[in-house]
């Protein structure tokens, strides 16, 4: 988990964002244990609220939920309430501000959507 | 108070190597240089609780400061120091004495007839009121800003001055009626010499000088 | 429950005000940061709470009672000073065991973990410590004092990043732990920010904002690009700070609301601010 904490967004939300990056890409498992806002907070140096606050977060959202006595862990079906919550900010998260940059630099359409294609070769 | 007794023990625990290496000295002393009528062993002791008394201070109020001790608590504190100190010290003087076979014509064999409880009474009231006075002087250079210092430093020299002249002025009457005052403080008026009049003149002393610490104390400040 | 209130503070010296008129409460069980330049009062303000000196007028009170000359209330407070009160001549070990006897809740063992963990030996004098060492001593008893109320005055004086490092962890560590009510007084803004939960600002010896870190951090931001863009922008608005390179400026805006349209047109950047830069720019003359 990175934090940056230079970059534009509050640091609970990063938090939370870096946790959902967890469990897209496996590290966490459905089923598995999150680190303890404990943990998270003296790994990473941030007020113990302020790592509560990112984690209440997810557990509002349905992706993690507390064990009693025992800790946070990831819900089942996490990974597509992850998805399909990305998938509705894709567009402002990442469309409109390539939009935006494509549109500074005088990109065109169509060299835009060339270097999609070539892109999308790789994957 | 807890903490009162507390700090008093620290404050004992903190000299008790300076009154221990004190002791070897004067032990070594006194067995390279027995000869009778060698003085005692309290004239020594006055020096050493004077002087220790002018050193302490600083050290030791800037720790009760650091474990957040009120100032009325270091101030019992001290004065419970000073007393267990004296009795301490009493006590060692007069083992010592008799193991060194001083023939002891110090101070208080000068004045009065032998008597062991007077003389160890007397040696606690003489060694409180030089610990405190060293504490005193201690405190008031400590509070005094710079020129204040300079002004203390003269002070006794001017004060003494001061009365020889008035003395002078009135004819010697000053000097008479402070040496009449001094003879009934130490007992020594009447047909016998009576110890007990000195021990609580000196008692009388100390407690005059623990007031005035008292009003030093208050609200004295932590000094770099 | 305690709270610690502080009223209508005023300390004079002679003709310097330290601190003028302060008022203060701090809810109990948070991490504070009571951030000021160098001779702004944060020193004078926390040897005031443990009544190390003594105010001209007003007063400061824990749990409803006031901490002048009152050993119950002082005993609750652990203050790691930016002097060093202990004696210069006493070993480590033996100020562990001294401070051990005045706070019955000193735990020994942490101490010589924290010890262990820092790399500090406790056979040496304090006089013989250095800067750092000193540092890393006087918060070793901070923290295993077990004190509900901590103050660090400039805790991290002299330590080098590793050690600093560690002693914020530390810091949460026990905090977490042991909820307490902890006060971290610096003027090193940037690596503390992320362990407060609210910020005090005191400036020329007077409070100029109390808030919680996050509510801080979203009611202002920065507005850059060009010169007489921002300027457009800015008209009316209340700001603070400004960084000038060329034809390129910087402001930082207090609003809760950006106006992205506005700076679209105008062609600017609007970004987050950070808290070190706020403090620059809300305690520069």
């Amino acid at each position: 988990m990175i934090l940056d904490f230079n970059s534009e967004q509050p640091i609970y939300l990063q938090l939370a964002e870096a946790l959902e990056d967890d469990i897209l890409k496996g590290i966490i498992p459905e089923e598995g244990q999150v680190p303890s806002t404990t943990e998270i907070s003296v790994t990473t140096k941030i007020n113990p609220a302020t790592a509560r606050k990112g984690v209440n977060l997810l557990v509002d959202e349905g992706i993690l939920y507390k064990k009693r006595g025992v800790g946070m862990f990831v819900c089942v079906g996490a990974k597509e309430k992850i998805m399909k919550k990305r998938r509705d900010q894709f567009y402002q998260s990442f469309v409109a501000t390539l939009l935006d940059e494509a549109k500074k630099l005088n990109i065109s359409r169509q060299e835009l959507v060339a270097m999609i294609k070539g892109g999308t070769d790789d994957v | 108070m807890k903490h009162v007794r507390q700090f008093a023990k620290y404050q004992l625990v903190y000299f008790k190597n300076s009154v221990l290496t004190y002791y070897f000295v004067v032990s070594l002393v006194a067995l390279m240089f027995n000869r009778p009528g060698s003085g005692n062993t309290l004239s020594g002791s006055m020096v050493f609780i004077l002087v220790l008394g002018l050193n302490w201070f600083k050290t030791s109020f800037r720790f009760s400061q650091a474990n957040n001790l009120s100032r009325k608590t270091f101030y019992f504190a001290t004065i419970l120091a000073i007393l267990a100190m004296s009795v301490f010290m009493s006590v060692v003087d007069v083992l010592l004495d008799s193991v060194f076979k001083n023939v002891q014509v110090g101070f208080f064999g000068q004045l009065y007839p032998p008597n062991n409880f007077a003389e160890i009474l007397w040696s606690i009231a003489v060694l409180a009121t030089f610990a405190s006075l060293g504490w005193m002087i201690n405190m008031m250079y400590y509070r005094a800003n710079g020129p204040m210092k300079i002004a203390i430093s003269f002070s006794p020299v001017l004060v003494i001055w001061l009365m020889v002249r008035l003395n002078d002025r009135i004819g010697g009457k000053l000097a008479n009626s402070f040496m009449a005052f001094a003879i009934r403080a130490f007992g020594l008026a009447g047909e016998v010499p009576n110890p007990y009049a000195a021990i609580i003149s000196f008692a009388v002393l100390t407690l005059v000088i623990l007031v005035i610490n008292g009003l030093l104390m208050h609200r004295t400040p932590i000094k770099a | 429950m305690y709270e610690i209130k502080i009223d209508n503070l005023i300390k004079r010296y002679g003709q310097t005000i330290a601190l003028d008129n302060v008022s203060l409460t701090l809810e109990r069980g948070k991490i504070y940061g009571l951030l000021g330049r160098n001779g702004a009062g944060k020193t004078t303000l926390l040897n005031l709470m443990t009544n190390k000196i003594v105010p001209t007028s007003g007063e400061i009170t824990i749990a409803g009672q006031s901490v002048e000359e009152n050993d119950a209330v002082l005993n609750r407070i652990y203050h790691m000073s930016e002097e060093t009160l202990y004696p210069p001549s006493l070993r480590v070990r033996e100020v562990f065991r001294w401070t051990r006897e005045f706070y019955p809740k000193f735990d020994p063992d942490y101490a010589e973990q924290l010890a262990q963990r820092f790399e500090l030996n406790t056979r040496k004098r304090v006089k013989e410590l250095s800067t750092g060492y000193t540092s890393i001593c006087k918060a070793i008893l901070t923290l295993a004092s077990n004190a509900e109320i901590l103050l660090f005055d400039e805790p991290v004086l002299g330590l080098d990043a590793n050690h600093r490092d560690m002693l914020y962890k530390e810091i949460l560590a026990n905090y977490i732990d042991n909820p307490k009510t902890v006060i971290v007084s610096t003027h090193l803004i940037d690596e503390v920010a992320d362990v407060l939960e609210e910020v005090i600002i005191i400036k020329q010896g007077q409070i100029i904002l109390k808030r919680p870190l996050e509510e801080l951090l979203v009611s202002a931001y920065t507005v850059s690009g060009e010169i007489s863009q921002v300027e457009k922008y800015i008209a009316g608005k209340k700001c603070v700070g400004g960084d000038i390179l060329g034809n390129f400026k910087s402001v930082i805006v207090f609003d809760d609301e950006r106006n992205q349209s506005l700076a679209k047109s105008l062609n600017l950047e609007l970004g987050k601010v950070e808290l070190q830069k706020l403090f620059i720019g809300l305690t520069n003359a």
